[in-house]
């Protein structure tokens, strides 16, 4: 995986905020806007399916702390969080992130959907195949404990009963 | 603040059911509708139960949990509807453009030139700005960490100019402007 751009973004601590064990949050170098942040899991992952739940559950944790800052760094009156899964959703790098946005009023920045009404036929056909589909979800991936490393008695050296057992003939 | 109490919000009673919707999945902390007036057919909102207006306002656990859940709704839209990607969004405040007082997390099934607007592209900005930017939010992001955050190399210095909004006003503010709202 060498040859993912963000893989070696997060080994040279480029534009670095902050990193843990599992993820890096820096500056994008693709910047929409001035404050663009970008969280990303360290493992490669190139779409959030294969981002293990408990790691998406600390990207999530971390894009909203970032957010916290934005509102009270910058001063803004706004944050997006966004998650672009998928070319047909934008998402133009082979490593999942989740995007952090300031915005401010009237700032122009092109982001958003015309709503259209749905019709009742519409919505009662999709409620069906959806809610299939959504029967089996809800039970999270927890992370492994790591193997613990038990601590051996040291040699008992002064015990009496050492002593006591020598003795016996 | 009245117009906050959950009697009043209208995403509250989609939540426990008093108001009917077209639901796909509950459980304890959230419910699952088809937005009535969607971006794309089969855009869902993720809705807390527990009455918040912006994510900032919530425990971490139910940002984690907010976290988890979207990307199995995802991967189950991305097989119920066949579709090759979903943009998952939330706008916290008005400028960010949420439209309801109740926080709502979007999940919007993607197909190419659906006229969706998440495209993210790179802006143009000016390095004055953007080292202004980067001075600023580096110390209120390790502040959130507990951490120093070593400023990314600047080309200059930058002075301090306004002194920092203090961020519980500024969220109450943008909390009252969503409850002003629909």
């Amino acid at each position: 995986m060498s040859e993912c751009t963000f893989c070696s973004l997060i080994q040279k601590k480029a534009n670095m905020l902050f990193e843990d064990e599992k993820l890096f949050a820096m500056f994008s170098p693709e910047p929409c806007v001035p404050g663009h942040v970008i969280v990303l899991p360290k493992s490669h992952s190139p779409i959030l399916e294969t981002v293990p739940d408990f790691v998406v559950a600390d990207l999530f944790k971390v894009a909203n702390k970032v957010g916290i800052a934005i509102f009270e760094g910058l001063g803004a009156q706004g944050t997006n969080i966004v998650v672009q899964n998928g070319p047909t959703a934008g998402q133009k790098h082979n490593h999942t992130m989740v995007h952090v946005l300031p915005r401010f009023e009237n700032d122009k920045v092109p982001i958003g959907w015309t709503p259209k009404p749905a019709s009742e036929e519409e919505l009662s056909d999709l409620e069906g195949k959806i809610k299939d589909e959504t029967k089996n979800i809800g039970i999270f991936e927890k992370e492994k404990e790591k193997p613990v490393e038990l601590e051996r008695p040291k040699e008992i050296k002064e015990d009496k009963r050492l002593k006591a057992l020598r003795r016996i003939p | 603040m009245d117009e906050e109490e959950p009697q009043q919000c209208v995403f509250c009673h989609i939540a426990s059911g008093k108001i009917p919707a077209k639901k796909v999945y509950e459980d304890d902390r959230v419910t699952v509708v088809l937005d009535i007036n969607p971006a794309t057919s089969g855009h869902l909102l993720v809705i807390p139960k527990e009455h918040v207006s912006v994510m900032p306002q919530m425990s971490e656990d139910l940002v984690a949990y907010m976290g988890m859940i979207s990307k199995q709704l995802s991967h189950a839209l991305i097989r119920a509807l066949k579709i090759e990607g979903t943009s998952i969004f939330v706008a916290n405040g008005v400028a960010a453009g949420q439209r309801a007082p109740h926080f709502l997390l979007h999940i919007i099934p993607r197909s190419p030139n659906d006229g969706v607007a998440l495209q993210l592209l790179p802006g143009k900005i000016d390095e004055k700005t953007m080292n202004e930017v980067v001075s600023k939010l580096a110390p209120a992001v390790g502040k959130q960490f507990g951490v120093e955050v070593k400023l990314p190399k600047t080309e200059k210095p930058v002075k301090k100019s306004e002194p920092e909004a203090p961020v519980k006003g500024n969220l109450d503010a943008i909390a009252d402007l969503l409850a002003g709202g629909k």
